[in-house]
């Protein structure tokens, strides 16, 4: 059987390199169209573009095929395409706004690969996460209180959530909800068996004890006190929605769940009542045509790029995503969609949609309680962060300001979605795979 | 440079981007159908190249079954013709405290001189060398019950 075991690792480890070959050559074709539409000559840099970009994939396939062996092949070449893509528009985006953020992002790429790399070597055994969980859980917490200290905090458009030293600027909320998925996942696995019991009714219902209910006010308190003290609505959205989330997961109780929604629900009406801010979003959401010249203006140029692209797109590299504010950021998504059409943001959703599929397979076959929450918390983490951005831009949602995961310019979230997958492959090779023992 | 080659390239892009995504989704699909079939080979090769093979398996007689939790030490349990229940209720001849198991989970009885598993509606399934319970199953020595988190070794 150990034979069969290690013929379908290697088979899984090719796979993964097939793929990541693939992911080389599309991010290659991209990076030539740009190069053909802002300069009308193929990039003289597509050859040691193309080879900076094989070596990052080569050394980071090789880590993992030696260091998990028989995890999941998908998740890696779906992050480095992603990346990749995300690296050319943000180049691309250089060219429509006189920019130079490309070099940086190159720059942050490699270092994510590292994090990625490092995070495996270093990383043996994902019950070490469990083992230090509260000195995980307090050091999330201060990263994510971080930003309001003074001198090292500061402020950028309107929201304190990044760290200065020097030159170097960094968003330790980033990092810091790795930390709290990896807290909450080990606090869940101990008192999963406690939550559950539902001891009360509730007329027709059974319900836990009210004690049970603590610790998701906690929560729900801190990631209040992230909206009013740092500004930050995605952030605070994310560790609410993680912990009920992991919470439902955990228990299988939707008590737990319907208590966040009522939680959230009024959180979010009083911060629509007292935020000037927040009410700002809500008030473009439901019609950004009233204020199109001021606040709606985001939203309605991130609509009319998406309408202009249309099912086929304007061409990469042909549109005119400048004109939509922080496009590079938070609005990169409408960006694509305006230049590579329905067809090319659709390629780019089915992406999002398998790495969060596999993530979920992950956590399912985890054999170790802490190892499936893990798995199921950080894919929550990444799922809803997608799926609250992608509702802004497109309107389906108030926009929260969050980064595209992978394709996002910025380099605190590249790495710790680099971290991320690293932490998922760890779990993907711990259990599942080949027969119980 | 002629737009044709812009068109090109783009259809290039596009293509490749595809295919990617199709041989992800090829191999999610491959995954989720060879899973229950690896798991299931043990137990169906036999039966399915010989039967007289499967036949001489049936023949190991268990004795006992070895009960291994995630958290206590193993623990034996001689068959000797009265039925076993597993489940969390008190009053089950082997009782587990873990979640994933139901108050009156799995029994193992004796049926026409043979050691038969059955499922007692139990939430989250009882497995024999982890293909569902859906009837009572004939187990041999050699087979593993997975009940919950728990998994059970049948011995001679």
């Amino acid at each position: 059987m150990s034979a069969a075991v290690a013929v379908d690792a290697r088979r899984r480890s090719n796979t993964e390199l097939g793929l990541l070959v693939l992911a080389v050559l599309v991010v290659l074709c991209a990076y030539t169209l740009v190069g053909l539409a802002q300069t009308e000559a193929i990039p003289a840099g597509v050859a040691s573009y193309g080879g900076t970009l094989a070596v990052l994939a080569l050394a980071a396939h090789l880590v993992s095929r030696r260091l998990v062996r028989g995890a999941d092949p998908l998740i890696l070449p779906l992050g480095f395409l992603l990346n990749g893509l995300g690296l050319v528009m943000v180049q691309r985006l250089d060219f429509a706004q006189d920019a130079s953020r490309a070099p940086a992002q190159t720059v942050w790429s490699l270092v994510a690969v590292a994090v990625f790399i490092a995070t495996l070597v270093v990383l043996r055994d994902h019950t070490v996460l469990d083992r230090y969980r509260y000195l995980i859980g307090i050091a999330a917490l201060a990263f994510l209180l971080m930003p309001l200290l003074p001198l090292v905090g500061r402020e950028v458009n309107g929201a304190r959530i990044w760290l200065r030293f020097a030159t170097l600027s960094f968003q330790p909320g980033e990092v810091a909800k790795l930390g709290l998925v990896a807290f909450f996942a080990s606090y869940l696995a101990e008192k999963r068996a406690l939550m559950t019991v539902a001891t009360n009714r509730l007329g027709p219902f059974h319900v836990p004890p009210a004690r049970a209910f603590g610790p998701i006010l906690v929560v729900w308190g801190v990631s209040l006190s992230v909206l009013i003290f740092e500004k930050d609505l995605g952030l605070s959205l994310l560790v609410f929605g993680i912990f009920v989330l992991m919470l439902y997961i955990a228990t299988g109780r939707p008590a737990y769940a319907l208590a966040g929604v009522v939680l959230f629900a009024a959180g979010a009406f009083a911060a629509w009542q007292v935020f000037s801010h927040v009410a700002a979003r809500v008030g473009t959401w439901l019609d950004p045509w009233a204020k199109y010249e001021s606040d709606g203006f985001q939203v309605a140029q991130s609509l009319f790029a998406m309408g202009t692209g249309g099912i086929w797109g304007v061409g990469l590299g042909r549109g005119r995503p400048d004109l939509i504010p922080e496009v590079g950021t938070d609005f990169i998504f409408a960006a694509f969609g305006e230049e590579l059409g329905l067809i090319g943001s659709t390629a780019l959703l089915l992406c999002y949609f398998l790495l969060i599929g596999r993530g979920l397979h992950i956590a399912a076959r985890a054999r170790d309680d802490f190892g499936q929450l893990l798995a199921a918390g950080l894919t929550v983490l990444f799922g809803l962060q997608v799926f609250v951005i992608l509702g802004g831009v497109t309107r389906l949602l108030p926009l929260t300001g969050l980064t595209l995961p992978f394709i996002s310019y910025g380099g605190s979230s590249l790495v710790a979605n680099y971290a991320l997958l690293a932490i998922l492959l760890r779990v993907s090779a711990a259990g599942g795979e080949g027969p119980a023992t | 440079m002629p737009p044709i080659v812009f068109a090109l390239i783009q259809g290039l892009f596009l293509l490749l981007l595809y295919l990617f995504v199709a041989r992800a989704v090829r191999w999610v699909w491959r995954d989720i159908n060879a899973a229950p079939r690896q798991a299931a080979a043990p137990a169906a090769r036999p039966r399915s190249k010989s039967a007289p093979a499967a036949k001489r398996k049936s023949r190991v007689v268990p004795r006992e079954l070895v009960i291994h939790t995630p958290q206590a030490k193993p623990r034996v349990v001689r068959l000797d013709a009265h039925d076993i229940t597993f489940g969390r209720a008190e009053t089950s001849t082997v009782a587990l405290d873990d979640p994933y198991i139901s108050d009156h989970h799995a029994r193992v009885f004796l049926q026409n001189g043979e050691w038969c598993v059955s499922d007692l509606g139990s939430t989250n399934g009882t497995f024999v060398n982890q293909v569902k319970v859906t009837s009572p199953t004939p187990i041999a020595a050699g087979d593993q019950l997975g009940i919950g988190k728990t998994t059970v070794e049948v011995r001679k």
